[in-house]
């Protein structure tokens, strides 16, 4: 039996929608940051420390 | 005369501060000495800390107008030949009625044919509807639409799986599919309406200045029915383009963005503005709720130009047709602008982004403090020390206290200045310089001044308790949701406005009793906030009819434009059983 699904279109409004979305064109779009990381106190106390935990420039 | 230089906006911000502090300060000084006639005491400070407060901000908007009246719109980067971006006009709909906002689009698209530029332009109708019924509307709508305009091709229809992130959420979903496919998109509302030549040139403002981001336009509104949507409708035309006259004079590289009729750079909307939640529940914390402050915030932190031209003609957009709906919408504006007081310490805006933010969340934070300085007022007396009628040790003769109501009288005398003198000043300009001639002329201007003028010192307390209400519930935690925009007639008998602002009568009797019975002097100058309150109901119903009186004619309405006609055109054959009829694009 022939496929006549390619002629005769069982709902042409249905296709007619399907084929109405925008094209196909992605973009990113980052989330931008809005809002500070909140600090502990710790971290403020280790503040002063940090220097002495980085590696040197030569390693 | 080209755009303003930097060094010229940081004087004129400066200048307009100045000024606004000043007066303020002012204000402040003026009560105090009201209130040391009889000793000053905590509540008069208090006060008169509040009277700063409002009175600055009074000031700061008196001073706009002032702005806007003594400068001319600077030229703008534009260019005449053809125009070469990809554009696409976005409108966002959200459970609209279809056959009120796909005309509209029909009338855009005849309106671009005639440019003949309408090839450059894509329309995507982007739908966040939760309705199945409206959605299936939508869709045979869509389908008319597409046989009326015979856009194949060039308009398309999309629906969400999911609100998330609500209107931005659903721009940035278009943009994260189809952003690569166009350089510049028309940002619009379900009401809005734009002619194709303004689209078209803000298309070539855009090309002109590689560094603008976003371009905003001033809409005006348009199609009011009621009388309340009338007078709104003139004072958007009679007023706005002054006051934005005078913000655009302070706007430099970091302009304003309200959300639609505006046009912007995909590629640095899309680098810029991809919006996080934020950090706790709604009302404060999740989706940002005026996405369209944040963004020009991010695109001016990134480099952006962000500009309002308020030259630009053209721009159209519906508005409430009642106080109540009005008020709704404020609730929405209400809740979003009292969240941006999270990002006021967001990293590496510019600081123009953050008194922005800061004037949000003053325009809502404003009738509140009105409020508390009237319910301080009536409660002074209790906190008031004994007068001291033997101030003099040794004198034997009472000294009566000289009274200063003089000095309170001044007082109400300028604050009210404030409110009215730049309406005024502005129906002298329009007489003076012909504007007024597309509002029926200099007298009938004058006449639909007063009325307006008239009708918002009714309101003003009408609207206070509602803005009141609206702040209370968003500080204590009431998530406003996102109800979809009620449009259309909006008439409201009386039963209906009593039943939406009983709660103002209420408070309006129980502060006339209070003051009687705490400061019954008071009375009379609590009249005008308190009879309003109680009248409410009457002036909520009355304001809601339609309008009958020729009054408050606007330019729009003597010579209507030509988006507005093809709208009608579309509007009157739109009915689903009707025969299809092309409008010529000729």
């Amino acid at each position: 039996m022939n496929d006549l699904s390619g002629i005769f279109q069982a709902d042409p409004d249905s296709l007619a929608l399907q084929q109405s979305t925008p094209p196909e064109a992605p973009m990113a779009m980052p989330p931008q940051v809005l809002e500070q990381r909140p600090r502990s106190v710790l971290s403020f106390v280790l503040a002063a420390f940090r220097p002495a935990r980085q590696p040197s420039r030569g390693v | 005369m080209s755009l303003p230089s930097d060094r010229r906006v940081f004087l004129i911000r400066t200048g307009l501060l100045m000024g606004s502090v000043l007066i303020g300060w002012g204000g402040f000084l003026l009560f105090l000495r009201y209130g040391a006639a009889d000793g000053l005491d905590a509540m008069d400070l208090v006060r008169a800390a509040l009277i700063l407060i409002s009175t600055f901000w009074l000031a700061w908007g008196a001073l706009q107008a002032f702005a806007g009246l003594t400068t001319r719109p600077p030229a703008v980067p534009r260019h005449d030949g053809p125009i070469t971006s990809r554009c696409v006009i976005l409108v966002p709909v959200y459970n609209e009625d279809p056959a009120a906002t796909f005309p509209r689009i029909a009338a855009m698209d005849a309106s671009l044919r005639r440019t003949g530029s309408a090839e450059r332009f894509h329309i995507a109708i982007l739908s966040d509807t939760r309705d199945d019924t409206v959605a299936e509307a939508e869709q045979r709508g869509f389908l008319r639409l597409l046989n009326l305009t015979g856009a194949e091709g060039r308009i398309f229809y999309r629906r969400r799986d999911n609100n998330r992130g609500r209107k931005a959420g659903n721009i940035e979903d278009f943009i994260t599919r189809s952003g690569a496919a166009y350089d510049l998109a028309v940002i619009l509302d379900a009401d809005s309406l734009m002619e194709g030549a303004t689209m078209v040139e803000m298309v070539r403002r855009m090309e002109a200045d590689p560094k603008l981001g976003l371009l905003q336009t001033l809409p005006q509104i348009v199609n009011a029915q009621s009388r309340f949507g009338r007078i709104q409708q003139f004072a958007a035309a009679f007023y706005s383009p002054i006051f934005c006259r005078g913000l655009a004079m302070m706007q430099g590289r970091t302009g304003p963005f309200w959300g639609h009729n505006a046009i912007v750079r995909v590629r640095a909307f899309a680098e810029s503005c991809g919006l996080p939640e934020l950090s706790g529940r709604p009302p404060f914390g999740g989706h940002i709720l005026s996405h369209d402050y944040v963004e020009a915030a991010l695109l001016a932190r990134a480099g952006w130009t962000v500009r309002v031209d308020d030259d630009l003609t053209g721009s159209f957009e519906e508005g409430p047709e009642n106080m109540v709906l009005h008020a709704k919408r404020d609730r929405r504006w209400c809740q979003g602008n009292l969240q941006h007081s999270r990002l006021l310490t967001a990293p590496g805006l510019k600081p123009w982004s953050r008194f922005v933010f800061v004037q949000g969340i003053l325009a809502y934070l404003s009738p509140v403090i009105w409020l508390a300085f009237l319910l301080c007022s009536i409660a002074a007396p209790v906190f008031a020390p004994p007068i001291d009628y033997f101030p003099i040790e040794g004198w034997r003769w009472p000294v009566i206290p000289v009274s200063h109501a003089s000095k309170a009288l001044a007082l109400a005398i300028c604050i009210v200045g404030l409110l009215f003198l730049p309406k005024i000043l502005i129906l002298i300009d329009a007489a003076l310089r012909g504007r007024a001639r597309g509002f029926g002329g200099a007298g009938a201007a004058a006449r639909a001044v007063g009325a307006e003028l008239l009708f918002s010192a009714l309101s003003a307390p009408v609207f206070l308790m509602f803005n009141t209400r609206s702040v209370l519930q968003v500080v204590a935690g009431v998530d406003g949701g996102w109800p979809a925009q009620t449009r259309g007639d909006g008439t409201m008998t009386v039963a209906e406005s009593w039943a939406a602002s009983r709660w103002i009568v209420i408070s309006g009797v129980l502060g006339a009793a209070l003051a009687a019975w705490l400061s019954p002097a008071l009375l009379p100058w609590l009249a005008p906030v308190l009879l309003p309150m109680m009248a409410a109901p009457l002036i909520i119903a009355w304001s809601s009819a339609p309008a009958r009186s020729p009054l408050f004619q606007t330019p729009n309405e003597a010579a209507m434009p030509e988006v507005l006609m093809l709208d009608r055109q579309f509007r009157a054959i739109w009915q689903p059983d009707s025969k299809v009829v092309r409008i010529s694009a000729a």
